[in-house]
């Protein structure tokens, strides 16, 4: 069994490629650091094993996700590398694949985005480069799946062997004689000396440390600086990382000029002609709001809840009634026939009817993500950031964590600063997720039936705008900046594929279905015997029940809020397992037998403004179970954790408070 | 009556074991119910053990 | 002269990049612009926002305040 590995800059295609080799559906788009962990996958015809990691620039990693690409390629076994080139930048990528041939592990050249290189007038000879860099060349197009057979054939059949004698480049007889020396003091038995010499002037950390491991620190030490000393002063360079960079691009430019050929000029005009619009100097911003405010448009009125309520229709009419007969036919208990209508028909039927208009939400983010506005919004957004001490490339996070803060968490991995990383993880969770999205359609659906999409996008811009705030504050006081830095690479526009968004958006929308099927399923049952229990026995009048009890001691705690009832409370408390568990308690709790029937108990329960209370406090209050894991996990501190949990309760009391205070003071109640 | 108890019992069944598992899975922070957890069944990528 | 002086579209030559900021110049390097690279500026958002560049048919946003340690010479 051999295990390849996709290695190669950000945003080349290598998700692509590893979808089509693996005939798997790995998320992918079109920025900058989509990927951030390794995904394994099985090669179609169970060939063997192929690894999907983070993209790198080159080997000397300066954010997490590059770190845990490069560290794998440093230290985890496998057989060989699929080294994917993006062909319209080919000067830039081959900067990584000389530094893969230099480490002398066996490598295919994958040539992604030949399309778009013919496009801008790049003809490439790839027989050339081959023979130049002694390797297989095999051009791909990975979007179309054009040229994987071929590359699945060269990674599989002609699995190339190892290779023989590293690749080399002359860096210039200065730092050649410090590499000599650095290689003569090395320990017997040291693998790739001659790469671990030249990645440890280029100032990679994770060599150096493991030098460091088995040498005099001092020495190297010593060592590097006076090799900077001399090519300092021969070459006129600020830095010795600086001068390798410029020898190994110089290397390239030689390759290049015998197997590249330009025909005509580039042109760029279709992503130039967008640009101008979107990222105008003064309408940039305002477009991203009218785009957000379309966005909840077509999720709320024009096509999500006209298809949640055919929905919901079918759910409590003829499958409400096929079970009913069915539960009848086989004389089942009263108790059985609660548990299943009251519990898990409101239960998990009310989280489903809000699946339409997940989906449309989700359809929306996808195509920010495939179209390449991604990294735009980025850009547009930085001037803003950096005035809260943050970057605009934390606003990726953010976005993709409207759709869930789990992901979103993940992508903060390509932050370089590790403050503002954190910053980012701990302010994700403020971004309102497709689970607060069936809460909000639940209230709005009877509060603000006139202007449902202008409330929730308020609630949207209200989490933003708090992040924004914390930001400020928390960069000001409790994690302050050194030095904060954004570059962000702007990818060309594409006109995204049905078939990529289609499944990228089923790919996000699956994980939902599947909670309802499962996590919210198992919620509902037991919400519902919390409410059919009581400490006087079971089957007791709902405001009896144990559900009543707890849920009454948080009610008390949310008076001043306007819904100190035990039913907010008891919704609030399951609220933290998953947002969505809060719809499944309140139809619960109502016993509402379909959705317009709950609305219409709901009216009585809540005032609008309590009602804007409820949704602002549901926005806030803490991150879900699985979010808070993933915070865990990522900041790999439990302080940091229970910091996200606890200021978030406390910026949702005080919040929610001052909305009933004014909502009052301007004569709602 | 029989058959009330089947389903009673397959209804909390599968009630406590998707409970669990969903605790289980998000105490450990690997894996969420959301779009990665596809990926997180292939392969989940522990950053804390990778960077041993 | 500095970047950010420049016209809108027209191509110059970087002659010396000055780094205040060590993480920002490794990742110039790494997309390719280092001295020597031919650069244009594409765009600038304005209230001190980033710049765009375009460099070998690749486009970058960068901040300002960086773009204004780039020197850079006519061609």
């Amino acid at each position: 069994m051999t295990v390849t590995v996709l290695a190669g800059n950000p945003n080349t295609g290598k998700s692509s490629l590893f979808n089509t080799l693996t005939g798997s559906y790995e998320y992918v788009g079109n920025w900058a650091g989509v990927t951030v962990e390794k995904k394994v996958g099985t090669l179609k015809a169970g060939k063997g094993s192929l690894i999907d990691l983070p993209g790198l620039y080159s080997l000397n990693p300066l954010s997490h996700d590059e770190e845990v690409a490069s560290r794998f390629l440093m230290s985890e076994p496998f057989d060989s590398i699929l080294n994917v080139v993006d062909a319209s930048q080919l000067e830039r990528n081959l900067n990584l694949t000389v530094q893969l041939l230099e480490y002398g592990k066996p490598l295919l050249l994958a040539l992604n985005m030949m399309d778009v290189a013919k496009q801008n007038g790049l003809v490439i000879d790839t027989q050339r480069l081959s023979e130049l860099l002694g390797v297989q060349v095999v051009p791909v197009v990975a979007r179309s799946g054009k040229g994987s057979d071929q590359v699945l054939e060269a990674i599989t059949d002609h699995a190339p062997g190892t290779a023989l004698e590293p690749y080399s480049i002359w860096y210039g007889d200065t730092l050649e004689k410090a590499v000599a020396e650095l290689i003569g003091q090395m320990p017997q038995g040291t693998a790739s000396p001659r790469w671990m010499a030249v990645q440890f002037f280029e100032g990679n950390s994770v060599v150096r440390t493991s030098l460091e491991s088995k040498m005099d620190s001092a020495w190297l030490q010593r060592l590097y600086q006076t090799a900077e000393e001399a090519v300092r002063s021969e070459f006129g360079v600020r830095t010795l990382s600086q001068y390798m960079r410029k020898q190994r691009a110089e290397h390239i430019q030689g390759l290049l000029a015998h197997c590249v050929r330009h025909t005509k000029e580039g042109h760029l005009t279709f992503s130039e002609r967008i640009d101008r619009i979107v990222t105008d100097k003064y309408l940039g911003i305002p477009i991203f709001l009218l785009f957000m405010y379309l966005t909840f448009k077509l999720t709320f009125e024009w096509i999500g809840s006209p298809l949640s309520d055919l929905l919901d229709a079918f759910i409590n009419g003829p499958l409400r009634d096929g079970t009913t007969w069915l539960l009848d036919s086989i004389g089942a208990q009263d108790f059985i026939k609660a548990l299943i209508f009251d519990g898990i028909f409101a239960g998990v039927g009310g989280v489903l009817v809000f699946v339409p208009q997940i989906f449309i939400l989700f359809l929306i983010i996808s195509f920010i993500e495939d179209s390449g506005y991604m990294a735009r919004i980025a850009s547009v957004m930085d001037r803003l950031m950096e005035l809260v001490g943050l970057n605009g490339k934390t606003f990726i996070p953010m976005i993709i964590g409207f759709g869930c803060n789990v992901p979103g968490i993940m992508a903060a991995r390509t932050i370089e600063q590790p403050k503002e990383r954190l910053l980012t993880i701990i302010l994700t969770p403020l971004m309102s997720c497709s689970a607060r999205l069936s809460v909000y359609s639940l209230f709005v659906g009877i509060f603000f039936k006139s202007n449902q999409a202008l409330v929730v996008l308020s609630l949207y811009v209200l989490g933003v705008v708090l992040a924004l705030v914390l930001a400020k504050l928390f960069s000001s006081t409790i994690l302050k900046q050194q030095e904060s830095m954004f570059v962000v690479e702007l990818p060309p526009y594409r006109i995204p594929q049905w078939k990529t968004l289609s499944r990228s958006t089923w790919e996000k929308g699956k994980g939902f279905v599947r909670k309802a099927g499962t996590f919210i399923f198992g919620g509902s049952v037991l919400i519902w015997l919390l409410s059919y229990m009581g400490p006087h026995g079971w089957n007791v009048p709902m405001d009896q029940s144990f559900l009543a009890k707890i849920g009454g001691l948080i009610g008390q705690v949310l008076t001043p809020l306007g819904f100190g009832t035990w039913q907010a409370g008891a919704a609030l408390i399951t609220g933290f397992l998953a947002k969505e568990v809060v719809v499944s308690t309140m139809n619960i709790i109502y016993a509402a037998p379909d959705t317009a029937a709950l609305q219409g108990l709901l009216a009585g329960h809540f005032t609008p403004l309590q009602a804007y209370s409820f949704m602002a406090f549901i926005l806030l209050y803490v991150p879900c179970l699985a979010t808070v894991g993933v915070i865990r996990k990522e900041t790999m501190s439990a302080r940091w954790t229970w910091f996200s949990v606890l200021y978030a309760l406390v910026v949702a009391y005080v919040i929610s408070y001052a909305i009933v205070l004014i909502g009052r003071a301007l004569g709602y109640h | 009556m029989i058959a009330s108890i089947v389903i009673g019992v397959a209804i909390f069944g599968y009630a406590g074991w998707t409970l669990t598992s969903y605790i289980r899975k998000t105490k450990k922070g690997k894996c969420a119910s959301c779009s990665l957890a596809k990926s997180c069944e292939s392969a989940c990528s522990d950053v804390a053990s990778m960077s041993k | 002269m500095k970047l950010t002086e420049i016209e809108l579209s027209l191509p110059v030559r970087i002659v010396d990049m000055a780094c205040n900021n060590q993480l920002v110049c490794r990742r110039l390097n790494d997309l390719g612009i280092m001295e020597g690279t031919l650069v244009s500026i594409k765009k600038r958002l304005p209230f001190g926002g980033p710049i765009t560049l375009e460099a070998g048919n690749q486009w970058i946003s960068i901040r300002r305040c960086e773009a204004l340690q780039i020197l850079v010479e006519a061609v």
